[in-house]
């Protein structure tokens, strides 16, 4: 069985800082790593392995090249891995991102199980997993808090606001993941030392028969700003002895009328 | 079980430095650092000297991400509300190759593993070492969350508080005078502000130091060091003093009245302060190193106590840098006779002995003596102060002559001390 | 004419989103349409005209029974054809979300889902949402020629309803049997807490070191008369506390007057929940920490010191 894991780099969101006269986030600099939700996606995946026989493969696309977030995967049970890195997908929409996503899983071949978070931990749109199904004409099962592989079906609870729901859909099938699945090992020195043997592949447009021309048409969605909110909290931070941090903290709420006496 | 022939604990200037001329030797090495990226936990004050390392990676330092080249140096000394500052230009400073840089290690740490990693060697964060394989006192490898890989050499340059030195048995208890704390904030301004409020061009900048006052009469110094767009603003105080101190203050309250004053107020406005830490550094020189070798391990950098305290600014970087390299070329030699004794190790202390590190670390073994002394961070900050305040300052009485005011100052009890620490500082 | 089409999978969404819904196609000079699926479609689309919509697209094909987000996704592919919808106003429930990704595919329309507010702006309609993880808001726009947009579940002022009249579609459609089968569903046990409405918001984080120690911020909560919140992983991985009491993006969006942030980063997703707050306060016990850059009071101390004391202050306080 083969399980395909998408698994997105992200900007390191507590090193971002803002820009004080634009309030725009400072990005140049800041380290990119794998989102959070890829950690569970792939423990996911190890664990079906453990189970199962199965190959894992991680799948990212990204760019900068999403070296560091292949090698997570790769330290994190992925037996291989695939990356495409291009400058066009720093603004492609969630289409365009499934479409190139879809196009390297069908190259990839032979698939089972492909996995993908709920939402990134950047966008948190939650899109692209049900655009990769609909590209590839497969069953989608998505919110996924309980994962079990029973002969050639999945069988998933489904976390939802008011409901879990117990699915059930033939593989091969595209599943998004909750962060609630799992707890995600840390993985080990050793893993990580093992992983960059391991083998990756660097595929490019052509690799995936897509031209630029045809991604060009996902730009689908253009921003106009992207800013911190404005901030008008006063940051005071009281660092005296506890006891009169306290009392100056309280004084400052009735003060300002938010706590009453 | 896995096995490499070196392993680098730490991936600070000494354990990276060491990495990479290993791995240009084409010797296998794994480094292993505990924080997020190389560079997260190197807390360091941010000025080097660049003529000591320069020749070690010649090919190197063309693109190192230097923050700006120092042109101006001040001293200031404070008091309770006024200050006085020495300020020294060289126009030698504008030439290239340049005297000195500032650094934030962040930055230039992530960078150096980088190009490491270039050279070939692994470098694997976000892993602390617990412990070394033992086996008859014999260094055979390190212990990582429970997983062992064994290795022909460890070099240990895990920074001051050094576990790994002390697993391999070299090194004994250290006592509260040994050590200073640093605590520092990086605060963001643009260039263009940093320039303007400095009186720098581009590329240039300052290295500002301050003594009196703001230490309450610890051992100890403030410094302001300007990077590309943001400025280095932190505190070293001596441990001890700071822990016998009846005053029970805490270093970060210190760092905050020392941002509130009116000499550092105007410089740092409306900049944010992204960065705060603290972190301890050794203070003993010479006289604290550990024994620096033994059968399968070497100690460099911090980790081998190479950090002092020369008169008021602290030097590490330099000599974390040329340790680490000497530890690399011993290995090397080591390696050519597959023998990874102690003895053999011992390689590294004869070239350390001939390098500038044990040099200059003997030539300031009375520093920290010297510097224990209470009036040096006291009392004489406050005569200069108090001397400068009488000769500028005109009130309502008549202004009294230049030689009476200074020498009623002088004849003040301080005086023959001031003359025998003069002595001891001249000697250091 | 060119529609606006505005659907959710539950009605009270769908009512809740049409008066905005309608103000933005009138400023675009759009009819305002409306999908209905599932039983009593029919009947249930009165509501909708109340609220603005011209026309209901409906059907009762007993495919709706359960729900489905592809059979949902086909349904409105076609729906936006037969209606000539150039935009389709969606809601962004997990449900929400999955139909809305499935149609732009289908559509190859571009999609905004969590939209936090729409507007109309030089005749573009202008999306935001939350970026980098809560940290940012980003205002967006869709240039293809039909756009899915998912708004956040009641984001809107619900607007008195005023009756009028619609007209009923009843759309034939061609429908896949869904390929995913519900074997079982179990209502969500819901613990009746409403931390959206409280004056008083704890919030609790990481920083607590065992689910014993939640004593001490219920002393907290009784002392102010507050609500206890917490951080995602506190409910979520550890269980100490209900998910209904996650405040952030993906819990709550909490308003109170005064958040007390206790043993928690800060991090933005996690924040964009309380940023609603008229003040907050945060106790962690370490001076980097990101609420400190979000907060008006810090005290930078051990929870576990400053939340006794802030209590036992409380006490004295309100006695006296
Ligand atoms: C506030 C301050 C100001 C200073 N100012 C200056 C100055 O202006 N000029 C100057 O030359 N020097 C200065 N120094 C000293 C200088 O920073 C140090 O001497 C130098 O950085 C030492 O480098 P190092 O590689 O030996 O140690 P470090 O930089 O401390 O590196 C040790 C590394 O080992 C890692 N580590 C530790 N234990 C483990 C473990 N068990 N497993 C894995 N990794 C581990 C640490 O995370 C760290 O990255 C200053 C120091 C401080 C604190
Ligand atoms: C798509 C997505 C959506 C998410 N949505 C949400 C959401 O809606 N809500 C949410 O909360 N999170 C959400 N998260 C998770 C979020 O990113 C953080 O992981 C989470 O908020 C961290 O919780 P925390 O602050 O309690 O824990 P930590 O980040 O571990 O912080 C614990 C804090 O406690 C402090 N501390 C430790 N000990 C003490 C002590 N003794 N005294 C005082 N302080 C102490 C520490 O200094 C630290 O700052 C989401 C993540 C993703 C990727
Ligand atoms: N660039 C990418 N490369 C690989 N997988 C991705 C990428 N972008 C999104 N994904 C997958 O899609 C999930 C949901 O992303 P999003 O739709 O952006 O919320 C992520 O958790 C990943 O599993």
């Amino acid at each position: 069985m083969r399980i395909v894991v998408c698994a997105k780099q992200v900007v390191d969101l507590a090193q971002i800082r803002m820009n004080r006269e634009t309030r725009e986030p400072i990005l140049s600099g800041i380290p990119l790593i794998i989102g959070d939700i890829e950690k569970n996606v792939l423990e996911e995946a190890t664990r079906i392995k453990e189970q199962h026989k199965a190959e894992v493969i991680a799948l990212s696309i990204g760019w900068p090249q999403p070296d560091g977030t292949i090698l997570e995967c790769l330290g994190r049970g992925a037996d291989r891995a695939v990356m495409l890195a291009d400058p066009i997908f720093e603004t492609l929409s969630s289409t365009g991102v499934a479409t190139v996503l879809a196009k390297a899983i069908e190259k990839i071949g032979d698939y089972a199980l492909i996995l993908l978070g709920e939402g990134s931990t950047d966008n948190n749109s939650g899109q692209v997993g049900p655009m990769v199904a609909q590209i590839l004409g497969l069953p989608l099962v998505s919110y996924a808090r309980q994962l079990e592989i029973v002969e050639d079906k999945v069988r998933i609870v489904k976390g939802l606001e008011d409901c879990f729901e117990t699915a059930e859909a033939s593989l091969p099938v595209v599943v998004t993941v909750s962060a609630e699945i799992n707890e995600p090992r840390i993985p080990t020195i050793l893993d990580v030392m093992e992983a960059s043997s391991k083998p990756q592949e660097s595929w490019s447009l052509g690799d995936i028969e897509i031209s630029r021309e045809e991604l060009e048409q996902h730009h689908s969605v253009k921003v106009l700003s992207n800013q911190y909110p404005e901030q008008t909290r006063k940051n005071i931070l009281f660092q005296e002895e506890l006891g009169k941090s306290v009392d100056s903290l309280l004084q400052n709420l009735v003060k300002e009328g938010v706590l009453e006496r | 079980m896995t096995k490499v022939t070196s392993i680098v604990v730490g991936a600070g200037l000494a354990g990276l430095s060491a990495a990479y001329s290993l791995a240009r030797d084409s010797i296998d090495v794994l480094v292993v650092e505990r924080g997020d990226y190389p560079g997260a936990k190197n807390i360091t004050g941010g000025r080097m000297y660049f003529l000591p390392i320069r020749s070690l990676f010649p090919e190197l330092w063309d693109e190192a991400p230097w923050e700006r080249h120092i042109v101006r140096e001040v001293l200031t000394g404070v008091s309770k509300c006024s200050s006085l500052s020495i300020e020294f230009s060289n126009q030698k400073y504008n030439n290239k190759p340049y005297h000195s840089f500032t650094i934030l290690g962040s930055r230039f740490n992530k960078w150096f593993a980088q190009k490491v990693a270039e050279k070939g060697a692994r470098v694997i964060n976000k892993y602390k070492v617990d412990d070394l394989i033992l086996d008859n006192g014999k260094v055979k490898g390190i212990v990582v969350g429970g997983a062992q890989i064994e290795a022909d050499v460890v070099i240990a340059a895990d920074g001051t508080m050094s576990q790994i030195a002390e697993k391999a048995g070299l090194r004994g208890k250290r006592e509260p005078q040994d050590f200073a704390l640093g605590v520092k904030e990086v605060i963001a301004l643009s260039p263009q502000t940093i320039e303007g409020r400095f009186r720098l061009k581009a590329d240039e900048g300052i290295a500002q130091l301050f003594v009196g006052s703001l230490t309450k009469g610890m051992l100890g110094a403030g410094f302001l060091y300007t990077n590309r767009d943001c400025i280095s603003l932190g505190l070293v105080l001596g441990i001890k003093d700071l822990t016998d101190c009846h005053l029970n203050v805490m270093p970060y309250e210190l760092l905050e009245e020392f941002k509130l004053r009116p000499e550092i107020v105007p410089l740092i406005n409306g900049g944010e302060s992204v960065e705060y830490s603290a972190h301890v550094l050794s203070e003993s020189g010479i006289k604290g190193m550990p024994k620096l070798f033994g059968d399968g391990i070497l100690v460099a950098g911090d980790a081998a106590g190479m950090a002092m305290n020369m008169g008021l600014t602290v030097r590490g970087m330099e000599f974390a840098i040329a340790s680490g390299a000497l530890a690399a070329e011993a290995v090397r030699m080591a390696k050519k006779q597959n023998d990874f004794s102690a003895g053999a190790l011992s390689k590294y202390q004869d070239l350390l002995k001939e390098s500038f590190v044990w040099k200059d670390l003997n030539t300031f073994r009375h520093a920290p003596d010297v510097l224990a002394n209470p009036r040096l961070f006291g009392e004489y900050p406050q005569l200069a102060c108090t001397m400068m305040e009488k000769l500028m300052t005109v009130g309502e009485e008549p202004k009294k002559k230049l030689s009476t005011t200074i020498s009623k100052e002088l004849r003040s009890r301080l005086a023959l001390s001031l003359l025998r620490d003069s002595f001891r500082f001249w000697r250091m | 004419m060119p529609g606006v089409l505005v659907f959710s999978e539950k009605d009270e969404f769908a009512l809740d989103l049409l008066p905005k819904s309608a103000a933005l196609a009138k400023q675009l000079e759009m009819e305002l349409n409306v999908a209905i699926l599932g039983p009593a479609a029919k009947s249930r689309a009165t509501q909708y005209f109340a609220r603005g919509a011209s026309k209901a697209y409906i059907s009762e094909n007993e495919l709706f029974t359960e729900f489905d987000a592809k059979v949902q996704s086909q349904a409105l592919f076609e729906i936006a054809e037969v209606s000539q919808a150039e935009i389709m106003l969606l809601v962004s429930t997990k449900r929400g979300k999955e139909i809305a990704s499935s149609l732009a595919q289908m559509l190859g329309a571009g999609c905004i889902t969590n939209a936090l507010d729409i507007k109309v702006e030089d005749s573009k309609l202008v999306a935001s949402r939350y970026g980098l993880g809560g940290t940012t808001i980003v205002s967006e726009y869709i240039e293809t020629p039909k756009k899915v947009i998912a708004v956040i579940p009641q984001t809107f002022e619900t607007i008195e309803v005023k009756s009028s009249d619609g007209q009923v579609i009843d759309v034939d459609l061609k429908l896949d049997k869904p390929e995913v089968k519900v074997i079982e569903r179990k209502e969500r046990k819901r613990e009746s807490v409403d931390i959206e409405k409280t004056d008083v918001l704890i919030c609790v984080g990481l920083g607590l070191k065992q689910k014993e120690d939640l004593g001490l911020i219920q002393e907290l909560a009784n002392a102010v008369g507050g609500e206890i919140g917490c951080s995602r992983d506190l409910a979520s991985s550890l269980g100490w506390l209900s998910e209904d009491r996650i405040v952030g993006m993906s819990g709550k969006r909490c308003k109170p007057k005064v958040v007390f942030s206790i043993g928690i980063s800060g991090q933005s997703q996690h924040v964009a929940g309380i940023v609603g707050a008229k003040t907050i306060a945060a106790i962690n016990n370490d001076k980097n920490a990101p609420i400190f850059r979000v907060a008006d009071y810090g005290i930078l101390a051990d929870l576990y010191e400053a939340v006794p004391l802030l209590t036992k202050r409380l006490h004295n306080m309100l006695k006296s």
